[in-house]
């Protein structure tokens, strides 16, 4: 800021160094582009996990041992073999649901998600379910399955609905 | 320096007076600012982001605490951005349930958790008490289930009750 005395009275004239806020502006745009181009915008979501409580189960009062309830929800995954529900009734022996691997070897992630679909709509109070998956799976696959023990998707009339099957999804290792 | 010239003002040579508008200027750099921001702000949530760790895709919608965050990749376990199991990929073939260095880790940030919070973990989304303490686990959707395990077990010993997955949101 500068003034000349003596003169009469002038318009003060502000001089701004513009040349430094150039230069900030440029470091700042350096930075978002390259933040911009490192960055993947990609909405993360999380999904619960237990690990499996072993001990004897709780008594079930006296008037819901009328009722048939399931005593145990399990999914086996192998690589080879695909998954298998194993669903134990109080009071009967388990039995055994077999969802093979599709013609390209691969999981079948919607078979399973409509067996256990069957398996909720008689028993709808229940919410847990175990996981037994083989050690050599890998994470994409385990991932996978808990989406599909956890809800089932139906797609119809370009909209997508969820079901929700068993939210609560305790994850081990298969024992043989 | 500049000093005003004596007789500049008696009719010499004026300098030019150079008007610009730093206004808009001002309003662009401040929209770059806040931008900037965000995007770290974003960036930051996670304490480890690198090309080695691909997380799987899932349709689950929960919502992320990222309290204690492990980020698991092929070769190595990191808490909250410190390296911790340089030698993961060595535990594949050993049938060690512990890892000892992520154990260790995990302790020292329970205790300060346990410290800054009076004794009760607090769900930094909610700002309420949770019933346990929260581990994210961030893994890269190659490593083998066995690794993860190891992961979970060491988590579940050191205290960390509550275990969930982070994964990128189906159709993101």
């Amino acid at each position: 800021m500068s003034a000349v005395a003596g003169t009469g009275k002038k318009g003060e004239t502000m001089y701004v160094n513009v040349i430094n806020m150039i230069d900030i502006l440029i470091i700042l745009l350096v930075f978002l582009l390259t933040n911009f181009a490192t960055s993947t915008f990609e909405d993360v979501t999380t999904l619960p996990a237990k690990m499996p409580v072993f001990g004897p189960s709780t008594a079930p009062p006296d008037d819901d041992l009328k009722k048939k309830q399931i005593q145990n929800l399990e999914v086996r995954m192998q690589k080879e073999k695909g998954f298998q529900i194993v669903v134990t009734i109080t009071g009967e022996m388990p039995s055994a649901i077999d969802v093979n691997l599709k013609e390209n070897k691969d999981f079948d992630f919607p078979k399973l998600s409509d067996e256990l679909f069957k398996i909720k709509q008689a028993y709808e109070a229940r919410q847990d379910i175990l996981l037994e998956a083989e050690k050599k799976l890998n994470f994409d696959e385990i991932v996978k399955a808990m989406d599909a023990c956890r809800d089932k998707v139906v797609e119809g009339g370009g909209q997508k609905m969820t079901y929700p099957l068993f939210p609560s999804v305790a994850l081990t290792d298969l024992p043989f | 320096m500049i000093f005003a010239r004596k007789g500049a003002s008696r009719g010499g040579k004026k300098p030019e007076d150079l008007n610009v508008n730093v206004v808009n200027m001002i309003d662009v750099m401040m929209i770059l600012i806040s931008f900037l921001l965000m995007n770290s702000a974003v960036q930051s949530y996670s304490a480890f982001n690198s090309p080695d760790l691909i997380p799987p895709v899932s349709r689950s919608d929960g919502q992320i605490t990222y309290e204690t965050e492990v980020a698991v990749t092929e070769q190595a376990v990191i808490l909250d951005g410190e390296l911790m199991e340089p030698n993961f990929k060595d535990y594949e073939d050993k049938d060690v349930p512990l890892l000892p260095g992520l154990d260790a880790g995990l302790k020292r940030k329970l205790e300060k958790i346990t410290a800054q919070k009076g004794g009760q973990a607090i769900d930094p989304t909610t700002g309420l008490p949770t019933a346990g303490n929260i581990v994210t686990i961030k893994a890269d959707k190659r490593v083998l289930f066995k690794q993860i395990q190891k992961v979970m077990y060491t988590c579940n010993q050191a205290g960390f009750d509550k275990i969930e997955f982070s994964a990128t949101k189906e159709g993101s």
